[in-house]
C-alpha cells in the first residue's frame, strides 16, 4: 500500500494518474492471480489444524494402550474397521439409504424455510404471527415429537424426512429472516431512487443482499439434519448408518461404532466445506483480503 | 420551461419524538418537527446551485424530496416543467456514503439505474462501460465496492447517476466522507464533468469552500426550519479548475461573509 506506480504490473490495469487508486489496490488482488506466486493455502492456516489432529491421534494411541479394544481401540485399529464397513458391511448402501431421505428432508425444508423467512422479514405480521411458534420449535427437543411422528407417519421413510424437515427448518427461517431485516435502508432507498420496482427490489436488493445470511443458515441447517437423520434411523424404523450403530452397538464392535462416528463426522466437515466454497461462488462480495 | 422550480416548499416530520420538548413536561403528546419552511429557489439548466447551512437544516430532506424520495407537505418541486412527486428517470442521486450494492461489480452498480428503466443489457453495458471509463476507473470494471478506496466509490456513485443521463442531479455531501485530497480531485474533475456533460446540479454540503468552488449561486440556510438567508452568486475566473480560486479576494470575502451567518446561526 504505497505509491509505487511501477510495482504491480498486472493484467487489466488501468494506466492511472490517480493516487488514491494506486493507494487502494487490494494486495490479494494480485496476489491470486499471480501463476506459481504463493501457495494456495499458507502453512500458517493449515499448520495448527494439522498439528492438533496430530496431537489427537497420538493421545488416542497412548490411551488406547492402558484399555482393552472393546473399550478403546486404538487408531489403526478403528480405521480398519472402518475399512471393514465398506468392504463387508455394505456401507455404501446404508449410506445411500441415508443420504436419501437427508436429500428429500432439506430438498423440502431449503425452498419453504427461505421463503417463509422472506415473508417474516418483509411483513411485520407475518413475522408476529409466526414468532411464537419459530420459538417453540427453536426450544422443543425435537426428539420428543418422534412417538407423534411414529403416530402420524409410521416408522418408515416419510416419518425419517418429517423429523429431518423439523429440525433443519428453525436456522432456514430465522437466518433468511435475519438476511432481509438486515437489509440497510440506504440500499432500499439507493433502489428506489433510481427507479427499483416490487420486483426488482426483491430480485436486486433483497435478495443478493440476503444470499450470506441463506447460506449460513443453510450449513446450519446441514448440521441439523445430520444429526437430525442419524438419529431418526436409530428411533424410527432402523435403517441406514443409524442401523449400523445400534447393530454394532449391541454387538460390542467398539471399533465399528467408532468408526461409524469417524465417517458421519467426516462427511459433516466434507458438505460443509462444500457449502462455504459455494457461498465464495455464490457471494463473491464477501470474500475478505485472505493475505492478511 | 426548462430548468428546476422549487415553489415555497415546505416539510415536517410528524410526532417526531426528537421535538417533544415537553416529552416528560406539561405538554401533551408530541410535536412536529419543522424541518424546511416555504424554500423558494430555481436552477437554469447547465447550472450548479449549491445549499449550505448549519447541520439539521434540513438540506438534506430538501434533496430527498427533490429527488422524489419525500414529499412535500406544502409547496412543489417541478423539473422541466411536470412536478417531482416520486422518483423519476430524468434525476439522479449521489450520496454522501455512496450507498453502493456490496454485492455488485464497480460495473454492475453503475449499470444499476440503466436496468431499472429496462434498457437492454448489451447496450446499458456499453454505457455503463463507458461512464467508468470517463470517472477513471477503467481496468477496475469487475471489482466489488469493498476493494475499492472511498475515492473510487464516490467515483462509481458519480459513474451510476451519470450513466442515467439525468437532467437533474442531486448531490448529498458527496466529497464529505473524503479526506481532504481526494475530496479537492474530485471536485476538480466534477467541474470537468460538468464542463462536458452541462447537467442541472444541485449540490448540498456544510463545506463553504467547496460551495463556492463548486457552484454558480449558493443558497445559506438558516436553523431549522431551514430558509434561504442569503443567496450569492460567485464569479470567479474560468475554467474554475485553471486557477487557484482559494486565493481569490473575492473568494474570501464571500467566505467570510457566508462563515459569518452560519456560525453564527449555530451559536
Amino acid at each position: 500500500m504505497s505509491d509505487q506506480p511501477g510495482a504491480v504490473p498486472a493484467s487489466g490495469r488501468p494506466a492511472a494518474g490517480h493516487h488514491e487508486i494506486e493507494a487502494a489496490r487490494p494486495r490479494w488482488a494480485s496476489g491470486i492471480r499471480r501463476p506459481g506466486g504463493r501457495p494456495l493455502i499458507p502453512a500458517a492456516a493449515w499448520l495448527p489444524t494439522a498439528g492438533s489432529l496430530l496431537v489427537f491421534l497420538a493421545v488416542w494411541q497412548i490411551l488406547s494402550r492402558f484399555y482393552p479394544p472393546i473399550l478403546l481401540p486404538g487408531p489403526a485399529a478403528t480405521f480398519g474397521a472402518l475399512w471393514d464397513l465398506f468392504a463387508r458391511d455394505n456401507l455404501a448402501r446404508a449410506f445411500a439409504t441415508s443420504i436419501q431421505s437427508l436429500l428429500i428432508g432439506l430438498g423440502l425444508a431449503i425452498p419453504t424455510g427461505i421463503v417463509l423467512g422472506f415473508l417474516a422479514g418483509v411483513s411485520r405480521p407475518v413475522e408476529r404471527a409466526i414468532g411464537p411458534f419459530l420459538d417453540a420449535l427453536y426450544v422443543t427437543p425435537k426428539i420428543m415429537l418422534i412417538p407423534l411422528f411414529i403416530i402420524w407417519f409410521g416408522v418408515g421413510t416419510e416419518a425419517r424426512i418429517a423429523y429431518i424437515f423439523v429440525v433443519s427448518y428453525f436456522p432456514l427461517v430465522v437466518n433468511t429472516f435475519a438476511g432481509v431485516r438486515s437489509m440497510r435502508d440506504e440500499f432500499t432507498e439507493t433502489a428506489r431512487a433510481f427507479l427499483a420496482g416490487p420486483l426488482e427490489m426483491f430480485r436486486d436488493v433483497y435478495l443478493p443482499g440476503s444470499i450470506p445470511f441463506i447460506v449460513a443458515g443453510i450449513r446450519l441447517a446441514l448440521g441439523h439434519a445430520i444429526v437430525g437423520m442419524i438419529t431418526a434411523e436409530m428411533f424410527l424404523a432402523i435403517v441406514g448408518l443409524g442401523y449400523m450403530v445400534v447393530n454394532f452397538g449391541n454387538r460390542l464392535a467398539t471399533a465399528k461404532v467408532l468408526a461409524l462416528a469417524i465417517f458421519v463426522s467426516l462427511f459433516g466437515v466434507a458438505v460443509t466445506e462444500l457449502v462455504k466454497w459455494s457461498e465464495h461462488r455464490l457471494a463473491p462480495w464477501t470474500r475478505r483480503d485472505t493475505s492478511s | 420551461m426548462p430548468g428546476l422550480r422549487v415553489d415555497r416548499v415546505s416539510k415536517a416530520f410528524r410526532g417526531s419524538p426528537a421535538a417533544g420538548a415537553g416529552r416528560n413536561g406539561g405538554e401533551t403528546g408530541r410535536r412536529d418537527l419543522r424541518v424546511l419552511h416555504e424554500i423558494s429557489f430555481a436552477v437554469q439548466p447547465e447550472q450548479i446551485v449549491g445549499i449550505i447551512g448549519p447541520s439539521g437544516c434540513g438540506k438534506t430532506t430538501l434533496l430527498k424530496i427533490l429527488a422524489g424520495l419525500e414529499t412535500a407537505d406544502a409547496g412543489a418541486a417541478t423539473l422541466n416543467g411536470s412536478a417531482v412527486t416520486r422518483p423519476r428517470p430524468d434525476i439522479a442521486i449521489v450520496f454522501q456514503l455512496f450507498n453502493l450494492f456490496p454485492w455488485r461489480t464497480v460495473l454492475g452498480n453503475v449499470e444499476f439505474g440503466l436496468q431499472m428503466q429496462r434498457v437492454p443489457a448489451p447496450e446499458r453495458r456499453e454505457r455503463a462501460a463507458r461512464l467508468v471509463a470517463m470517472v477513471g476507473l477503467a481496468g477496475f470494471e469487475r471489482y466489488f465496492p469493498h476493494q475499492l478506496s472511498g475515492g473510487m466509490q464516490q467515483r462509481v456513485g458519480l459513474a451510476r447517476a451519470l450513466a442515467i443521463d439525468p437532467a437533474l442531479l442531486l448531490l448529498d455531501e458527496p466529497f464529505g466522507a473524503l479526506d481532504y485530497q481526494t475530496a479537492e480531485r474530485l471536485r476538480e474533475e466534477l467541474l470537468k464533468i460538468q464542463s462536458q456533460a452541462a447537467k442541472m446540479m444541485v449540490l448540498v454540503t456544510h463545506n463553504i469552500d467547496e460551495a463556492l468552488y463548486l457552484c454558480d449561486r449558493v443558497l445559506v440556510f438558516s436553523p431549522r426550519p431551514g430558509r434561504v438567508t442569503l443567496e450569492i452568486e460567485p464569479r470567479f475566473p474560468q475554467p474554475r479548475w485553471a486557477h487557484d480560486i482559494y486565493a481569490v479576494p473575492e473568494f474570501t470575502r464571500l467566505r467570510a461573509e457566508i462563515k459569518a451567518l452560519v456560525m453564527g446561526a449555530e451559536a
